[in-house]
C-alpha cells in the first residue's frame, strides 16, 4: 500500500520528526510504501504532487494545523495527534489501512469543518493566539 | 569559566549519570542547570519557564522510559541536549512507566533551519530501540555524549 503522512508538533523539534521515524519503521515492517513531510521548525520539504495523488491513505499526525492542506483534497485519510503515533505506530498504519481499503470512508476535503482553506472557527483562532504568545510562532 | 565545545550537541559536562532528583522539574532544573554552567543557556528560570510553558501542554515522556522535556527559547545559545540517566525513574507522565533516560532538548529561538536539523536527527534516533539501549547500558557521561555524537552527526 502507498501511504503518505504529515507529522507536526506545537515546539517542531522533537515529536515531528520521532513521529515521521516510528511510522517510516513501522510501515518498511509492515512491507508498505510510505513518504513523510515533516512539519517541523527544521524546514520541511514538500511531499511531490504526484506521491500524494497515488497514495491510497493520508495520514495527519499533526498537532498543529496542516500547511496547505487542498494538495490532499479528495484523499482517504486518517487524523489522529502526533503522540498517538510514538504511543503505537503500528496500529495507525492498521487503522489507516482500514481506512484505505473501505469506500465509505471519508474523503479529505468534503466534510463539514475539514474543508480546506476556509477561515479557523473562533474557538481555534482564540488557541492559536494563545500558542502563538506562548512560543511567539505565527 | 571555561565551556565544552558548542559545535556538538552535547559533551560530557552536560550529561549527568545517576540524576539526584525525585521529579521532573527537579531532573530538568538539574540538567538545565549544566546548560547554565556550560554556556548553553543564559537565564536558567527564563528557560525553566519556557520549558514549563511547553510541558503544561502535553507531558515530554514517551513510551520506552524516556523523558523529552523541551523549548524553543530565547534563553538558548546553541542547539544542546543535556542527558540524564537514572536506574530507579522520574516519573514523565507517560503510561507505561516513569522514565530512565531524559533528554532535556534546549533550542535557540529564531534559529536557522540548519541549525535544528541537527535536533532533529536526534529526535528520530530517539525511536530507535537499539540507540535507546546503547545509552542506558553507557556507564559514564564521557560514553553517553560519545554515542549521540557518533550516531547523530556523523
Amino acid at each position: 500500500m502507498k501511504i503518505v503522512a504529515v507529522t507536526s508538533c506545537i515546539t517542531g523539534i522533537a515529536h515531528t520528526y520521532m513521529a515521521a521515524e516510528a511510522l517510516e519503521q513501522a510501515a518498511a515492517k509492515a512491507g508498505h510504501e510510505i513518504t513523510v513531510e515533516t512539519q517541523g521548525s527544521a524546514g520541511s520539504t514538500a511531499i511531490p504532487q504526484s506521491a500524494i495523488d497515488s497514495a491510497d491513505v493520508i495520514i495527519f499526525a499533526c498537532d498543529l494545523e496542516v500547511k496547505n492542506k487542498v494538495r490532499f483534497n479528495g484523499k482517504p485519510f486518517l487524523q489522529i495527534g502526533v503522540s498517538k503515533v510514538l504511543v503505537d505506530a503500528d496500529s495507525v498504519l492498521a487503522q489507516a489501512v482500514t481506512i484505505a481499503t473501505s469506500e465509505k470512508s471519508p474523503k479529505y476535503g468534503d466534510i463539514a469543518g475539514q474543508k480546506a482553506g476556509t477561515a479557523p472557527s473562533a474557538k481555534e483562532a482564540t488557541r492559536r493566539g494563545f500558542l502563538a504568545k506562548l512560543f511567539g510562532k505565527k | 569559566m571555561t565551556t565544552s565545545d558548542h559545535s556538538v550537541l552535547t559533551t560530557k559536562d552536560i550529561v549527568v549519570v545517576d540524576l539526584m532528583a525525585e521529579t521532573k522539574e527537579e531532573a530538568t532544573r538539574a540538567l538545565a542547570q549544566k546548560l547554565v554552567d556550560d554556556g548553553r543557556v543564559t537565564d536558567l528560570e527564563g528557560f525553566l519557564e519556557d520549558v514549563a510553558a511547553r510541558e503544561a501542554q502535553l507531558n515530554t515522556g514517551l513510551p520506552g522510559g524516556i523523558g523529552i522535556p523541551h523549548a524553543r527559547s530565547s534563553h538558548v545559545v546553541v542547539p544542546s541536549v543535556a542527558i540524564g540517566t537514572t536506574s530507579k525513574g522520574i516519573p514523565f507522565g507517560a503510561e507505561d512507566g516513569p522514565a530512565h533516560l531524559i533528554f532535556l532538548i534546549a533550542a535557540p529561538d529564531g534559529a536557522h533551519d540548519e541549525h535544528l536539523h541537527i535536533l532533529a536527527a536526534l529526535a528520530r534516533k530517539l525511536v530507535h530501540d537499539d540507540f535507546k539501549e546503547s545509552l542506558r547500558n553507557a556507564k559514564t557521561p564521557a560514553e553517553i555524549a560519545a554515542i549521540i555524537t557518533k550516531e547523530v552527526q556523523k
